[in-house]
């Protein structure tokens, strides 16, 4: 690399694959920033399959690919990173042919950050929701996956940041348009040995990473890969418990799972069982001890449930699940007409949208279409 | 040969047993006090609005149950859907005292704001067999 002024000439430095699949990472990452939302978890998974796939290939043509896109073409030290760095501060920097030293590292740290943000991602959504891999995980566990997903998203929009200020920063201080290099390949060079990528070997790669990619989405969108299917097959899936809960509570309404609120909300439901939302249910005490003993024998079937069941004031027994705050965070999206009919009869029928709402799972593949 | 004699015999003990859940209530409530039972009255009563004093609503036994008892009904509040209450249209019906009286008491209380007398029981029985 060097600064020898002699001839300026405006090759092809990166190569196809390199530019597909930056712009695909690109797209990706948009793509699954928009999608967050429980009820697109299949195009965000998609797109998380598809940037893995970039991840890898871009790995591999970090060796094989041509000069610019190998890893030894930018095998920089972290001091040369900082002195790139002191020296740009001071107003004296280099012209590099491919990544700059402290470009080279922001390359680093976006492959690793977006490998731990897809990897994670899988980890969590196999928790929460059982979709994508065998991975099975308790709730409290999946909630510490979904929690270690969402920082380093986070971390990795800030690292995003950073590489776009990087680029604009070096567009204006060499004149040329570092974006449009991205797009076009072409960047300007000062190097009188400088040999163009050879184009035979860049379509090949095009190639390949496109293929790869379709079969990426094919593997998110598909579900190919998820352990739900059997659940998914199955429109009524299991109750919440076949016993006193079921017989007791059905006769009015859905037989609400009890990892649905705290035991001591469910004690003080039993306890106030008179005025039970304006009935008295005139139940004797065997009947509440039966109700009781069976609801703190049930387990949270779901990570939905069990957020539900955590989302109570230590100090707080609520008695209307619609009242927790995780409940109003998820179902904030909804218009009023959503609780109306004919929709539904209120916020306390939750089988109205949900067709697993018997089994207390909630999964967001068994939403009924949302109401406009 | 000597099974499927016992399991019609079974099956047989089992429906008259159900069958027996009307009579055995109308006997009880006979037994209370109550007169001759008339499904005319239990009818009328069915569709008599009451005033809840809490609430100032109207109420009525159709509210819930539909004014036709071969058909199914919806919970006023919940809006579950509530099977038909007549033996013709849901065999289940009618066939197991305790349920039958626990359902008297809560429904009596929420629509009348009382418990219904053995006379008033027995009419509606009357009624809702007669269907």
């Amino acid at each position: 690399m060097g600064s020898s002024r002699t001839t300026q000439t405006k090759p092809r430095v990166w190569d196809l694959p390199v530019r597909v699949m930056h712009w695909s990472l690109v797209s990706c990452v948009l793509i699954a920033w928009l999608t967050h939302d429980a009820r697109l978890i299949d195009l965000h998974a998609a797109a998380g399959y598809c940037a893995l796939a970039l991840l890898m290939m871009r790995v591999i043509w970090g060796f094989v690919g041509t000069k610019h896109a190998r890893f030894a073409d930018f095998a920089y030290t972290p001091r040369a990173a900082l002195n790139y760095l002191v020296e740009a501060l001071r107003g004296t920097t280099r012209h590099f042919t491919g990544h700059n030293p402290a470009g080279s590292w922001s390359v680093y740290a976006l492959l690793l950050v977006m490998a731990a943000v897809t990897l994670s991602g899988v980890v969590a959504m196999a928790g929460m929701y059982s979709l994508g891999s065998p991975i099975r995980l308790s709730p409290a566990d999946a909630e510490t996956a979904r929690e270690i997903h969402l920082w380093i998203a986070w971390g990795l929009l800030a690292l995003i940041c950073v590489h776009v200020a990087g680029a604009i920063w070096g567009s204006f201080v060499h004149r040329e348009n570092l974006v449009a290099a991205m797009f076009s390949g072409r960047k300007t060079v000062y190097e009188q040995d400088h040999a163009e990528a050879p184009r035979r070997v860049g379509m090949a790669g095009a190639v390949v990473a496109v293929v790869v990619l379709i079969a990426a989405s094919w593997v998110g969108l598909s579900g190919w890969l998820d352990g739900y299917q059997k659940h998914q097959a199955n429109a009524a899936p299991d109750k919440v418990t076949v016993g006193a809960w079921e017989h007791e509570c059905s006769s009015c309404h859905l037989a609400y799972s009890p990892a649905l609120l705290p035991m001591r909300s469910w004690r003080r439901m039993l306890h106030e069982q008179d005025a039970h939302f304006g009935e008295d249910l005139f139940l004797p005490e065997v009947k509440m001890r039966e109700l009781l003993a069976e609801a703190d024998s049930v387990a949270a079937p779901s990570w939905a449930a069990w957020k539900l069941g955590q989302a109570a004031a230590p100090d707080a027994s609520p008695q209307r699940i619609s009242e927790l705050g995780f409940w109003r965070e998820v179902h904030s999206k909804l218009p009023e007409t959503a609780y109306q009919a004919p929709i539904s009869a209120g916020r306390h029928e939750c089988e109205a949208c949900h067709r697993d709402g018997h089994s207390g799972i909630f999964h967001p593949r068994m939403i009924y279409n949302p109401p406009r | 040969m000597k099974a499927v004699i016992g399991l019609v015999f079974f099956a047989f003990v089992i429906s008259q047993a159900k069958a027996d859940a009307v009579s055995d209530l109308l006997g009880h409530y006979k037994s209370q006090g109550a007169a001759q039972f008339s499904p005319a009255t239990g009818k009328a009563m069915w569709t008599k609005a009451f005033i809840d004093p809490k609430t100032g609503e109207k109420r009525d036994c159709s509210l819930c149950h539909s004014e036709n008892l071969k058909r199914q009904g919806k919970h006023a509040v919940t809006g579950k859907i509530i099977e038909p209450l007549a033996p013709s249209a849901n065999p289940k019906r009618l066939t197991n005292v305790e349920h039958i009286e626990k359902w008297f008491l809560r429904n009596c209380k929420w629509t009348f704001n009382r418990e219904c007398s053995p006379q008033e029981k027995g009419d509606f029985l009357m009624m809702m067999r007669a269907q």
